[in-house]
């Protein structure tokens, strides 16, 4: 679903990302960690289309971003960290304005359950600009999910929700997956990635440094066996020995 | 704290200053400075050689004092803006927990507020001055600084005042009694002065109304009130050096007393500190935002015309945009603008002698309007991507072409500006009609209107389209272009304004020439029906430009980095 082959991102002299490839198949969750400066932002932004890399391909649901970036675009989603919405457009407004965009008036049914399940139904009325920052992301990721997006890219999901949402999210990006989304899922939380991904992208400089399933990530280093992805973090990105217990 | 109040204010400004050195090695930012320094420079000449601006010595006294006197009343009784206690989020982070005396605190707060009084004194100093120049630039400075000090600290005093009243109540009284004695004296000097004047005494005095009004403020007890609202503009009113150095020694003692008074306040006002820093600092996020054209949210409108859920994206777009002008801007001025106009054609109509005059001078106010809304009304109107600029990522994820997301953008505030124009041309054509001086029948000139407002569409559109090609070339720029700032952003306003018109005139040449050659070789034929295929035809050439401009700037979009925003 999606393919990324020998993605590189250069800011003048800055190589944020570097010969990057990975692929994420329906029905996966890749989870994508590294250190602050790794280049896992610069990465999300290349796949969704926002900027443009300097060099390698990207596949999205079989379309080349940089030939066909409208079915390209047309299939994904991304959240990112910091929910982006129009202060001045209402909650309900947020999510047929996105169904308009993309070209998808069933997308209005499917409005009612996903407020519902993320909990706005009482703030449907309500602007952007009067929303806590829990309930802003929440629309973020309900105006992600309204037009059933057969890819989802999350940038930090979970910055700003409350337990029962983190709980929600969690569920929502799970069954997201198991209805057949590929989903790329980036967060500082290794516990999280850990418990929901099925494969783990760590990334250092904006180099591949690890990729694959827990138990293959190990497989190489017997030492880390049996660790959690914490501990195999800090050991891959040269962080072992940072003192901390 | 005094020391680490120095080092925070010394270095914040030394770093500020080393920031502005940097950025004047940027090519653009340099040039900007430029521009805006030799702005400035001619303001400066203009008022030394003209004596427009100037202020009369005579009307410092006693305007200066009754405006003092008004609004250091206001204050008292309505409550002196908060901003006054406002600090930095930083501040209060730091400074706030921070083992510090709360007169400390207020101490910091009366010298850091000297950068923004140095500014206002430097700028004053500069573009106005009095009508006689014998005071030399330093001490009228000086004399300045002595005002804005005494202002704001006055201002300061007050906040602290009427926030402690308001929070202790009968102790807050208590420690505000001398303000309530000087506001007492200062009402009840006021009615012994106004009782016996009648309507008869304003009218039959020979220098009429405010004549007499002055000399109402020259006489005692009203001069006797005003007179400590004369202090801190003393120095200001000085005829040489030596009057000057008298006249500043009370000013001083004044700020001395309230500088005084705002230390020992020593009243707890970290609660009114927080809650006005927290509004000022959604004030400056919103202003950050959406410039100096984006007024507060309001919650005014929440039924609004919906969107279908079925049509073309720029639609979808366009009805965002659209939504926002009428959710954040206020409907005040546009409802005064309509209803003064239709009083103004009313008064025509009903005043028999006059209408002539008045329907005229309606007409050409609201002609002109509109004509001056094409050159000007794209700086104004910014309801397009340049208030977008923030949100370029999420625009970026959209399944649409660069081209339809620029030709969305630039049709919201197209339409807003052609409709505003309809609304300001009707009502001139109306003016015009009901003072039968509209030189052509109605039915020509309804089809010559109708024409007029495609070739203003077309305009506007091309130069719409022209200022959001610019802020996808120079995406920063545009972005600070409405934010307050300095020389700097002056100088790139007016680099912007200039270039734009040029643009402008450049894009309107080509199609203007083909339809006025239409329209000559018709003339002879078709007389002033000849306007009507000539406009058409100028309008068509604007559309095309239009077009190939949205075309590349679609494209010019689909490469901006948001990240280098």
């Amino acid at each position: 679903m999606i393919e990324v082959d020998g993605l590189t991102k250069l800011y003048g002299p800055l190589v944020a990302v570097q010969e990057l490839s990975f692929g994420v198949a329906p029905g996966e969750i890749l989870g994508l960690v590294g250190p602050n400066g790794a280049g896992k932002t610069t990465t999300l932004r290349s796949v969704a289309g926002i900027i443009l890399p300097t060099r390698g391909t990207i596949r999205i649901a079989g379309h080349d971003l940089a030939r066909e970036p409208l079915l390209a675009k047309a299939a994904l989603a991304f959240i990112p960290d910091e929910p982006q919405l129009f202060e001045y457009l209402t909650v309900a407004e947020h999510l047929q304005f996105t169904a308009r965009l993309y070209r998808q008036p069933e997308a209005l049914d499917r409005v009612g359950p996903l407020l519902q399940e993320l909990e706005l139904s009482t703030r449907q009325d309500s602007l952007a600009s009067e929303l806590s920052r829990g309930m802003k992301q929440k629309l973020a990721i309900a105006c992600g999910l309204v037009h059933q997006p057969r890819i989802l890219m999350l940038d930090e999901p979970l910055t700003g929700l409350d337990p029962v949402g983190i709980r929600r999210m969690k569920r929502t990006i799970a069954a997201r997956a198991q209805a057949g989304a590929a989903v790329v899922l980036s967060s500082h939380l290794l516990q999280l990635v850990e418990e929901l991904c099925t494969r783990v992208l760590i990334i250092q400089g904006g180099r591949k440094v690890a990729l694959g399933t827990m138990q293959e990530i190990v497989r190489d280093r017997p030492e880390l066996s049996g660790r959690g992805l914490e501990d195999i973090f800090l050991s891959l990105t040269g962080h072992s020995d940072s003192g901390l217990p | 704290m005094t020391d680490a109040a120095l080092f925070l204010i010394w270095r914040s400004t030394r770093n500020w200053a080393l920031g502005l050195a940097r950025r004047l090695r940027s090519p653009r930012y340099a040039i900007a400075v430029l521009v805006g320094v030799a702005y400035v420079a001619l303001v400066f000449v203009g008022q030394r050689q003209g004596a427009s601006g100037a202020i009369p010595v005579a009307s410092l006294r006693i305007g200066g004092s009754l405006f003092l006197a008004v609004l250091i009343l206001k204050w008292w009784l309505f409550g002196a803006d908060r901003q006054a206690l406002a600090f930095t989020p930083a501040e209060i982070h730091f400074l706030f927990p921070a083992p510090v005396p709360r007169a400390a605190l207020l101490g910091y707060k009366l010298i850091s507020a000297q950068r923004l009084i140095v500014v206002n004194v430097l700028v004053w100093a500069l573009l106005i001055r009095r009508s006689d120049d014998s005071l030399g630039t330093l001490p009228y400075a000086i004399s300045l600084w002595v005002f804005f000090s005494t202002l704001f600290f006055h201002r300061l005093a007050v906040a602290l005042t009427r926030d402690s009243v308001a929070e202790h109540r009968g102790a807050g009284l208590r420690r505000a009694w001398p303000a309530g004695v000087v506001l007492a004296i200062i009402a009840g000097g006021a009615w012994v002065a106004l009782r016996h004047v009648t309507v008869a005494d304003l009218s039959q005095h020979p220098g009429g109304p405010l004549g007499a009004f002055r000399l109402l403020l020259e006489t005692p007890p009203l001069s006797w009130i005003l007179w400590p609202f004369q202090i801190p503009l003393l120095p200001l009113g000085a005829s040489g050096l030596g009057d000057w150095a008298l006249r500043l020694l009370p000013a001083l003692a004044l700020v001395a007393l309230h500088v005084v008074w705002i230390v020992r306040a020593d009243r707890a006002f970290e609660d009114a500190a927080i809650d006005a820093s927290a509004r000022r600092a959604r004030r400056l996020e919103r202003w950050k935002r959406y410039g100096a054209a984006g007024a507060p949210l309001t919650h005014r409108v929440r039924r609004w015309l919906p969107l279908g859920a079925t049509g073309h994206p720029v639609g979808a777009i366009v009805w965002k945009n659209i939504t926002r002008l009428v959710r954040t801007v206020s409907p005040a001025l546009p409802l005064t603008v309509g209803v003064l106009l239709t009083l103004a054609i009313g008064l025509g109509v009903a005043a028999e002698n006059q209408s002539g005059a008045v329907l005229t001078m309606v007409a050409t106010l609201t002609l002109g309007w509109a004509g001056a809304l094409a050159v000007f009304g794209p700086q104004w109107v910014r309801n397009d991507l340049r208030g977008e600029l923030e949100h370029l990522s999420m625009l970026r994820t959209w399944p649409l072409s660069g081209s339809v997301i620029v030709t969305g953008q630039v049709l919201s505030s197209t339409l807003v500006l052609t409709a505003l124009q309809l609304g300001l041309g009707g009502a001139g054509v109306v003016a015009l009609l009901l003072s039968g001086q509209l030189l052509v029948a109605v039915p020509e000139a309804s089809v010559l209107g109708l024409v007029a407002l495609l070739l203003l569409f077309g305009l506007n559109l091309v130069s719409l389209a022209l200022q959001n090609g610019a802020a996808l070339l120079y995406p920063t720029w545009v972005r600070t272009e409405l934010r307050p700032g300095g020389i700097e952003q002056m100088g790139q306003r007016l680099l912007t304004a200039g270039a734009s018109l040029l643009l402008l005139l450049l894009a309107a040449l080509g199609p203007g020439l083909i339809g006025g050659i239409l329209g000559y070789g018709l003339w002879h034929s078709l007389g002033l029906w000849a306007l009507a295929p000539a406009g058409i035809l100028a309008a068509a050439g604007l559309g095309l430009e239009a077009f190939l401009i949205l075309d590349w700037s679609g494209g010019r979009f689909e490469k901006t980095d948001p990240t280098a925003l």
